[in-house]
């Protein structure tokens, strides 16, 4: 089993900022996982956490482990943790963007195994089939791409480190909503075609029910709530009790 | 007239392949660091006292004590890469560049223990036989060190440009945690870019030194040097190669039409103006930002 799991996981920022507390939670392999909760929740810290990101944001495990198949991740460069499959798409996109679209593939090479040419050439095509328009501009200097483009490119960088488990953090975020649609229909279809574990960071809650089958939500830095899509409650409950929604909805539940 | 400025025009840009040389050491080091390595030309200088004491005083041919001279600037900037520069990861880049230039006064220092301070020539290695191009004459010297400038150069950026490693190094260039989260070892990285300045920086020390000879001074060649990467842009390795060749001509333009003392400050002229209409220097790469 390759699960990725949070055990008892505490996370301080410049030793004073406490921002998360005693987190568990599991990531099922070959299974979509959404992890919610309002702004400053902990949401992108447990993805650092478990990618390592943090050991560049002053931030710092104080108690707790993160493991994949079985392997404590703690104290290993993030590097070497993206070499034994985790990939992490950031929040804000992190485009190379003085390289062209198909060299930011090329990077995301140095997460797996060397390859032949044909080897690149197959998994760009692969990617490019993903996102059209990534293959349309793959010579095209990457910080001209628009939001949404940038943000396939982030998603198809990861793809392309062939990744056993993949980390996610807002893709949505800022894009049109046919857009996000669009990406989330693409994650839902890696995860159905090749059995990749996904861990999805989200503020919308409509589409992480949608794909997502198995839903955290973290307040203030704690797991508040966890289940299945089905027994978690409703988007507006979640939405009202939660992220701070609408709180008519939730009296009218 | 003319037939002589063209020949001053070949010794100057010919001039210029040293400094192209020791201009993509600093640039290669700060794309991957960010650090302004003012030790560059004392990277240059010990290879070439090594490269002195391998021919003349251990009697290699010069071809293998060129490869001495090469694995000894290796190793010095491994040890000054390793044991100084590594310890200061995170402390602010003012600090690391007041680094570099102490290192640099330390070597220069050793230097002067070891082998005094005058100025001694190198045997000699390198033809003297004047080349003709058509009736101009250039310099035997001048032409095959220019020649070598150019190989060393031309391995250099198709290395960067198309070599697995130059995609890394431009990665962490761009941003180092995005690299190293795409599986970059963004700590190899810096290791490699030291390196690679510390062989363009040996073959540069001893192209100088093979021209005026070998002292702990040597290095301050470098300054010149300064003007080369303003000119470019710091983090250009094409206008390096331009703004290299450009340099060593107008110095010899400058020397042979006007003075010596015109010769040292000139080219500073020109920079200050470059960089007054263009800060990012003429190649310096805009930033493509767009969020
Ligand atoms: N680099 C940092 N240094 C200091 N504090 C930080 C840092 N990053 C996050 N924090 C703090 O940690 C807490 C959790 O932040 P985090 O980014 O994980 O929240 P989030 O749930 O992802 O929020 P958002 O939805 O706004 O992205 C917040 O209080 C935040 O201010
Ligand atoms: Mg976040």
């Amino acid at each position: 089993m390759t699960d990725l799991t949070v055990e008892n996981l505490s996370v301080v920022y410049g030793q004073a900022i406490a921002a998360l507390d005693d987190v568990t939670m599991t990531v099922s392999e070959g299974r979509m996982t959404a992890l919610m909760g309002a702004n400053g929740a902990g949401k992108s810290t447990v993805l650092k956490a478990i990618s390592g990101v943090l050991e560049f944001e002053r931030g710092r495990i104080s108690t707790g482990r993160v493991t994949f198949g079985g392997q404590q991740l703690n104290d290993i460069p993030v590097h070497r943790r993206s070499r034994m499959g985790v990939a992490h798409v950031r929040e804000g996109r992190h485009i190379l963007s003085n390289m062209t679209v198909e060299e930011n593939l090329d990077v995301a090479g140095f997460a797996a195994p060397p390859r032949s040419k044909a080897e690149t050439a197959r998994i760009a095509d692969r990617i490019y089939g993903y996102f059209p328009v990534l293959g349309e501009r793959r010579r095209g200097t990457a910080g001209y791409l628009s939001g949404g483009e940038q943000q396939m490119l982030a998603i198809g960088r990861a793809i392309a480190a062939e990744p056993r488990v993949m980390l996610v953090d807002e893709a949505s975020l800022g894009l049109a909503p046919m857009i996000a649609e669009q990406i989330f229909e693409i994650l839902g279809r890696i995860n159905a075609d090749t059995g990749l574990t996904i861990l999805i960071v989200e503020q919308n809650v409509g589409l992480a029910l949608r794909y997502a089958e198995y839903v955290y939500v973290l307040e203030n830095g704690r797991v508040a709530l966890e289940g299945t899509r089905d027994t978690i409650g409703t988007r507006e409950e979640i939405s009202a009790r939660y992220l701070g929604g609408d709180t008519t909805l939730t009296e009218m539940a | 007239m003319l037939r002589q400025f063209l020949e001053f025009s070949i010794i100057g840009i010919a001039s210029g392949g040293m400094y192209v040389l020791s201009a993509l050491g600093f640039v290669i080091i700060f794309k991957a660091t960010r650090i302004f390595n003012f030790a560059m030309g004392e990277m240059m200088m010990l290879p070439a006292f090594i490269f002195l004491w391998a021919m003349a005083t251990v009697g290699l041919h010069w071809v293998l004590a060129l490869m001495v001279a090469i694995l000894g600037g290796i190793v010095i900037v491994l040890i000054l890469e390793r044991v100084v520069m590594r310890r200061m990861i995170g402390r602010p880049v003012v600090v690391l560049v007041m680094v570099t230039l102490g290192a640099g006064s330390v070597m220069r220092g050793i230097a002067g223990l070891i082998w005094g301070h005058e100025i001694v020539t190198l045997p000699n290695f390198i033809p003297r036989d004047p080349i003709f191009l058509g009736d101009i004459l250039i310099p035997g010297k001048l032409a095959w060190s220019f020649l070598a400038a150019a190989v060393v150069a031309g391995g250099f950026v198709a290395y960067y440009r198309f070599s697995r490693a130059g995609i890394a190094i431009r990665a962490t260039a761009s941003d180092l945690v995005t690299a190293e989260v795409l599986g970059v070892n963004v700590r190899w990285v810096y290791t490699l870019a030291w390196m690679l300045a510390g062989v363009l920086a040996a073959v540069a020390g001893i192209l100088a030194a093979s021209v005026n000879g070998v002292s702990p001074q040597l290095g301050f060649v470098a300054l010149n040097v300064l003007a080369v990467i303003m000119l470019a842009g710091m983090t250009s390795v094409f206008g390096v190669l331009v703004a290299g060749l450009f340099i060593g001509w107008l110095e010899t333009i400058v020397g042979a039409y006007l003075s010596a003392a015109w010769q040292s400050f000139l080219p500073y002229v020109i920079v200050l103006l470059v960089m007054m209409v263009k800060p990012s220097g003429l190649f310096g790469e805009e930033r493509v930002e767009r969020i």
